[in-house]
């Protein structure tokens, strides 16, 4: 993490214009309605349909490309294969040169905000307006948009009103349609004055040679046929083969934008203007553009398309999808991270087209709450990507010193963690409050614990407690063994003692594998995959002792790691990998499990208690569990009140608390706001470290709202009904 | 008419409205009334006309012109027919004839309050109308008057997308397989805007309204 970061995240978050505008992102109705929208057609469907055709696309490129420019050619569309980003800016300044250019409206594309093609037309005195509204608002303002589709979301309506009245020279009120009736007159003329027109393109068909431009506004198709010279700007990742390809495309991206079935506009030019009104020997021109020249970039992309792990992010259609469910970005704006993409695949965009440093740090705002890859409609598995992109990074520059002594230097030994942890109780005393809590840590972590406070460690972790519980196996009776993770064992072993009892109840023999250590996602996610490999081929060895029939665990992270990366992570050494893959078939989540073991059990009497359930992100989205927890809580007798965005990340993922404790703590607080909607008071979860951040952040506020743990609140009503 | 059929008009009429356009229903007769009652309530008189056969075939022109209001036709060919005897063709050069009709039929669009265009095909399950052209003209109609009025032959409307790609490869068809229209333009509803806070139906930067006229013709 950068200072430089750090500051603009800082910035970001104090900033109250930025904070009031992308209030908006965060309307707690957006997302159900979003989900609702979804519901009304084949989302899953469609997407696996898109999915193949992107897929298919970029596996066929450049018979692709080849078709593309035989149909253009026909049509007397000139194509230029641009050898980089400064040959495109180049051409595009020839051709406007050529043809005495003065002016140019330019619609949205973020590949000429990646190349930097304004700034060199301006350069050569040339005046560029953005005909996209919010485009134009960015542009005024001195700025780089904020959003794939929104590019001045990050604006509220005073600050434009201000915008525009400077520009006008008049005082404009901060009212929507003055303000829109301002851009439109004002835009009509620099259409009306313009000597060329270009544009981004969402997709380019092969078979016609068309480009499509998809716009609500109206600016895609005046600033594309106004102009008597029009050059389309093209990434290499936007084309497909035919109608029916585009279809699927179609079908997605305004939906995934906004929630329309199709944008207002979809504007397709498949060559120059032409008539045949006035008779002549060669081709005349008509009304729109003479000339239309398509200017192809690779910039990086063809290189993402070599690799294995990186080609999927060439899928993304760019409709903004992840960046309004992404609970970091809510809190940012586009601008802080710093390049042209925002977001967890914008850091996948950024490595390839600015370079691996410069994504290092945009790789790092990205929690792993794999929000994004729920919603997207190209099914990219970006917040995997980011993992590899740590990893790939960790691998040519290695890690930090703190970080290479934290995880190779402690983790990867369990010996050593085990020290570490034992010794942490004695070492936190002072600093820990009579109800073992703490408040106030010193040093680095005094930053973390403004924004949440922290349990005390247990000097009596579960692995002391269970020695005991160890029972031999009865026949007939399935074998479970428990998981612990190390929130469990070292933070909440009560937890685990709960979670036991309750298993036995439901007939299991249950054991604690003792050798079991950290499972190692901390050092995965960040990108330290030697260490990974070490702990999971541990903690494999651990746990095929007494040939359990069931792996328990408390910690969705811990589970995905378990069941999810350990057969990644082993998959060069075929024999850990079976092993690996056994493994995998035996994890569960403790409520899964529960239900399980207990299919038949009948729906106990209401209690008369109500509660609010948090989906884990590693729960929900990780391992796709989020019916059984809550009929787990209504069998056993709970009514539950669901809480608005009640998946959404709690702010404990990936390394933000100790990396930027201060967006951590905003992300918290977006969760908390959420669960006291809920009004009731008690949150349920089924993840420990989702139980220490949720607790955490409530004693902060001095909240009177209890988290528990599904295996706690069960063996709570247990206790309680004896009473 | 079979309820398929039905159903499919009535898809598109919902569709259309949703996205925010106006629609009415019409026999060729009351064609020319409706888009007079719009004009009249809207005290407007100038309206620019792209090439429509439907609209040839029903004598749309003359029956606006009837009326009082001043109908220009946008096809480069179609003007010059218009305005035979009123214009002369200045230099024997067609390129440079050719730009001075382009920059009147420009003047004509920046100065018109309605643009009137024929979609040559609607697709229901979006309410989208397909617009096309080859010398740019449908595109400038539909954006540049205050108000845009599309006509569509009811027959024209399809029910999925899938429909409308193979009746666009069936118009478009040529040697090489087949060559679309320079300028061919999806139209779905009134165009908005969510760059501005508060506002996500407010009018962009195209026309205020947006209506469409189905006709049925017997």
């Amino acid at each position: 993490m950068s200072k430089e970061m750090k500051t603009r995240v800082h910035n970001a978050l104090n900033d109250k214009n930025l904070q009031t505008a992308f209030s908006r992102l965060r309307i707690p109705a957006a997302r159900p309605m979003r989900r609702m929208m979804y519901a009304q057609y084949n989302f899953e469907g469609l997407r696996k349909d898109l999915r193949q055709v992107k897929e298919r696309c970029i596996a066929e490129l450049p018979e692709l490309v080849k078709q593309f420019k035989a149909a253009a050619a026909r049509a007397g569309t000139v194509v230029y294969e641009a050898k980089d980003a400064a040959d495109a800016n180049r051409y595009v300044e020839e051709v406007a040169k050529k043809n005495n250019v003065k002016t140019i409206v330019k619609s949205k594309s973020m590949l000429t905000e990646e190349i930097g093609l304004r700034e060199h037309l301006e350069e050569n005195g040339i005046r560029v307006t953005e005909t996209d509204v919010g485009e134009w608002i960015v542009q005024l303002a001195g700025e780089r948009p904020s959003h794939l589709t929104g590019p001045a979301i990050h604006k509220t309506i005073q600050q434009i009103a201000e915008l525009f009245s400077k520009e006008s020279g008049q005082k404009l009120p901060p009212e929507p349609q003055p303000l829109l009736d301002y851009a439109r007159n004002t835009l009509r003329q620099r259409y009306i004055d313009a000597d060329m027109g270009i544009s981004g393109v969402n997709y380019a068909i092969a078979e016609t040679g068309s480009v499509v431009i998809v716009t609500n506004e109206g600016n895609g198709c005046m600033s594309t046929t106004m102009p008597r010279v029009y050059v389309a700007m093209v990434g290499y990742e936007k084309f497909v083969k035919n109608f029916e390809d585009a279809l699927a495309i179609q079908r997605l991206l305004a939906r995934s934008t906004m929630g329309m079935k199709v944008t207002v506009y979809n504007s397709i030019i498949s060559g120059p203007s032409r008539t045949d009104a006035i008779p002549s020997q060669s081709p005349l021109s008509g009304q729109g553009p003479r000339e239309f020249h398509v200017v192809l970039v690779d910039n990086g992309r063809l290189k993402m398309r070599d690799s294995d792990v990186f080609r999927e992010a060439l899928y993304c259609i760019k409709c903004g999808a992840c960046l309004n469910s992404c609970p970091v970005f809510a809190c940012l704006s586009g601008q802080t991270y710093g390049y042209i993409y925002q977001g967890g695949i914008g850091a996948i965009l950024t490595a390839f087209l600015h370079g691996m440093n410069e994504a290092k740090d945009v790789a790092e705002l990205c929690m792993g709450c794999m929000s994004c890859k729920d919603v997207c409609p190209v099914m990219i598995d970006t917040p995997q990507m980011i993992s590899r992109l740590k990893a790939k990074q960790v691998e040519e520059n290695g890690q930090s010193f703190a970080r290479k002594a934290l995880l190779g230097g402690v983790l990867k030994h369990q010996g050593r963690l085990k020290t570490v942890l034992r010794l942490a109780p004695y070492v936190m005393k002072p600093y820990t409050d009579n109800d073992s809590m703490m408040r106030k840590l010193p040093g680095p972590l005094r930053e973390v614990t403004e924004e949440l406070s922290f349990p005390a460690l247990s000097r009596h972790p579960l692995r002391d407690r269970l020695k005991k519980a160890s029972t031999a196996a009865k026949t007939g009776q399935p074998k479970v063994a428990i998981y612990a993770g190390c929130v469990t064992d070292y933070a909440y072993p009560e937890l685990g003692e709960d979670a036991l009892k309750i298993l036995i109840e439901c007939g299991a023999d249950t054991f604690f594998p003792g050798k079991q250590t950290c499972c190692g996602a901390p050092a995965f996610h960040s990108g330290d995959t030697k260490t990974a490999l070490s702990l999971a081929k541990e903690n494999i060895k651990a746990l095929e002792e007494n040939k359990a029939d069931y792996i328990v665990t408390f910690c969705p992270g811990c589970a995905a790691m378990l069941k999810k990366e350990y057969p990644y992570l082993t998959a060069k050494e075929p024999e850990w990998n079976l092993r690996a893959k056994a493994l995998a078939e035996k994890i569960r989540d403790f409520s899964q499990l529960v239900l399980e073991l207990t299919p038949s059990a009948e729906k106990k009497p209401s209690l008369n208690k109500k509660v609010t359930y948090h989906d884990p992100c590693h729960l929900r989205r990780g391992l796709g569990i989020f019916e059984e927890p809550r009929k787990l809580l209504t069998r056993e007798g709970f009514e539950i009140v669901e809480m608005p965005d009640a998946d959404v990340c709690c702010g404990f993922g990936g390394e933000m608390l100790l990396n930027y404790p201060e967006l951590a703590g905003d992300v918290l607080d977006h969760k908390l706001d959420s669960i006291v909607a809920a009004g009731v008071d008690t949150v349920v979860t089924n993840c420990t470290a989702c139980v220490l951040q949720l607790r955490g952040g409530l004693d902060k506020r001095k909240s009177n709202i209890k988290v528990m743990h599904t295996a706690e609140l069960l063996a709570k009503s247990r206790k309680e009904s004896v009473k | 008419m079979t309820t398929s059929a039905a159903n499919k008009i009535e898809t598109f009429v919902a569709e259309a409205t949703r996205a925010g356009s106006v629609v009415y229903q019409a026999k060729p007769e009351d064609v020319s009334t409706y888009i007079l009652d719009v004009a009249y309530k809207h005290n407007m008189k100038n309206v620019v006309k792209s090439k429509s056969l439907l609209a040839n075939r029903i004598g749309l022109r003359k029956s606006l012109q009837d009326k009082g209001l001043e109908v220009k036709d946008t096809d480069i060919g179609d003007w010059l027919a218009q305005s035979k005897g009123t214009t002369k063709q200045s230099s024997k050069d067609p390129e440079k004839n050719i730009e001075e009709v382009r920059l009147a039929l420009r003047e004509l669009y920046i100065n018109a309050d309605i643009g009137i265009s024929e979609a040559q095909i609607g697709v229901a399950e979006t309410g989208t109308l397909i617009l096309a052209s080859n010398e740019g003209n449908d595109r400038l109609t539909s954006l540049l008057p205050k108000l845009h009025i599309t006509l569509i032959d009811r027959r024209n409307i399809v029910a999925m997308w899938e429909e409308a790609i193979i009746k666009m490869r069936e118009l478009y068809k040529d040697k090489n397989g087949w060559r679309l229209p320079s300028f061919v333009t999806y139209l779905t509803g009134r165009n908005t805007t969510g760059d501005i806070p508060g506002a996500m139906r407010a009018r962009a930067q195209g026309p205020e309204e947006e209506h469409i006229v189905i006709v049925d013709i017997p």
